[in-house]
């Protein structure tokens, strides 16, 4: 046996694939050659050595307790968003609705109070103590009294006491009507939309974790 | 099995409690699979926690095609291979820090010669399956230091049986030859052993 035959046998050696007398000639040719016989005495003691190597080896604290917290944060947080996924669905639905009437409302024609001028009743008297009588009036006076006030061209204002506004409750069936009838459809076309784009992404993560964890 | 097939399911279905008791007997072999990979106890603690959440993240993916040992050793390969990338490799911690992150270097042998001497082998030898490649070094860690089979390996690391072995070897080249500049603590007195063998059986 020569020496590169030797190298190419200790890797079998320390699996102990060799039989008897591939090991014995290996041996016999250690015997006769002190480089390989340090070959074969640094292949022995590192097996040995590997095969221990981690007997000592405790998981740390932080480890063990930080994979369990982190496990649980992302469990109860599933589970909030796997519960009643329709309710929440149709309950962002409804706030946006909601908030799209709304503001259809307020602007149908302009600001309050001079869209709604019967719904909105004023009532001032003098308050020589008001802190802020400007902001009071852009509250309580049409827009070009606003705009009177802001040049300084506007008799001194009078403090508001008390603004109520009251909102024709006709004019907002009326808007709901409208916006219902105009964006229902789009809203739940854009959530099955929304939906679907989802459960497609969903699955194309799935695909990427199962690749990524099969290929390497 | 049946038990771990039980707790297997109810964890898919989003149980913590049940993923705990399922991959608890597979920690402590990942967070050393982790060390040896990373070489470092911080970024191992890191890469092992990463490789627990992606498991509970595709386990209602998992298959099932291999053992779940082997799936849970190949995300952890997976997620260490990862961060290896994402940062240059350091040097390694000495092994006083590790010792403080939870290592004692185990020893058979007796007195605190022989455990300082067990314990600069192991200091040298974690060095050395550091240096390798980061291919090789799964591998021979996965084979030499977990004691997995080939077959699991390969599964582990998704190439062949052949691949395997042909890396394995490789790796074994290569760290024996580091571990050859170290002639105090590799196989000297194996050498001194034998040639004292050689000289009785001559003396007989």
């Amino acid at each position: 046996m020569n020496c590169e035959t030797f190298a190419s046998l200790l890797s079998r050696l320390w699996d102990g694939e060799l039989s008897p007398d591939e090991e014995e000639a290996l041996r016999l040719h250690a015997a006769s050659c002190p480089r390989c016989a340090q070959l074969l005495a640094v292949w022995e003691d590192a097996r040995d050595a590997l095969a221990h190597l981690d007997d000592g080896v405790q998981p740390p604290e932080a480890f063990s307790q930080g994979w369990r917290d982190a496990v649980r944060r992302e469990a109860f947080g599933q589970k909030r968003m796997r519960r009643r996924p329709l309710l929440r669905a149709v309950a962002g639905l409804a706030a946006a609705l909601v908030l799209l009437v709304g503001s259809t409302a307020l602007w149908r024609e302009g600001m309050l109070p001079v869209a709604y001028p019967d719904g909105v009743r004023v009532e001032a008297s003098a308050a020589p103590d008001v802190q802020e009588p400007g902001l009071m009036l852009a509250r309580a006076l049409p827009q070009q009294d606003v705009a009177e006030a802001a040049a300084g061209t506007a008799q001194p204002a009078q403090p508001v006491e008390e603004v109520e506004t009251r909102m024709s409750q006709r004019a907002f069936m009326e808007d709901l009507a409208r916006v219902c009838g105009a964006v229902l459809p789009w809203a739940l076309g854009a959530l099955a939309a929304a939906l679907v784009a989802w459960a497609a992404v969903r699955q194309v993560r799935r695909k990427q974790i199962r690749r990524k964890d099969g290929s390497e | 099995m049946q038990e771990e097939s039980r707790l297997l399911a109810r964890a898919r279905r989003g149980d913590p409690d049940a993923f705990e008791r399922l991959v608890a007997p597979y920690e402590r072999k990942m967070y050393a699979l982790s060390l040896r990979m990373m070489g470092d106890p911080e970024d191992a603690r890191d890469a092992a926690q990463d490789a627990m959440l992606r498991i509970w993240r595709a386990l209602p993916d998992y298959e099932e095609r291999a053992s779940f040992a082997t799936w849970v050793y190949r995300v952890t390969s997976s997620a260490c291979l990862d961060a290896l990338r994402k940062r240059k490799l350091r040097a390694h911690e000495s092994l006083e820090t590790m010792v403080d992150e939870g290592f004692s270097p185990a020893s058979g042998e007796a007195g605190p010669e022989a455990a300082l001497m067990a314990q600069a082998r192991n200091e040298r030898l974690a060095q050395g399956i550091g240096a390798l490649p980061e291919d090789l070094r799964a591998a021979l860690v996965l084979r030499d230091v977990q004691g997995e089979r080939y077959e699991d390996v390969a599964q582990a690391l998704g190439v062949s049986v052949g691949t395997v072995k042909s890396r394995i070897h490789r790796a074994r080249e290569k760290l024996c030859a580091f571990l050859m500049q170290s002639p105090e603590l590799f196989g000297a007195r194996r050498v001194q052993r034998d040639v004292g063998k050689e000289a009785g059986k001559r003396e007989l």
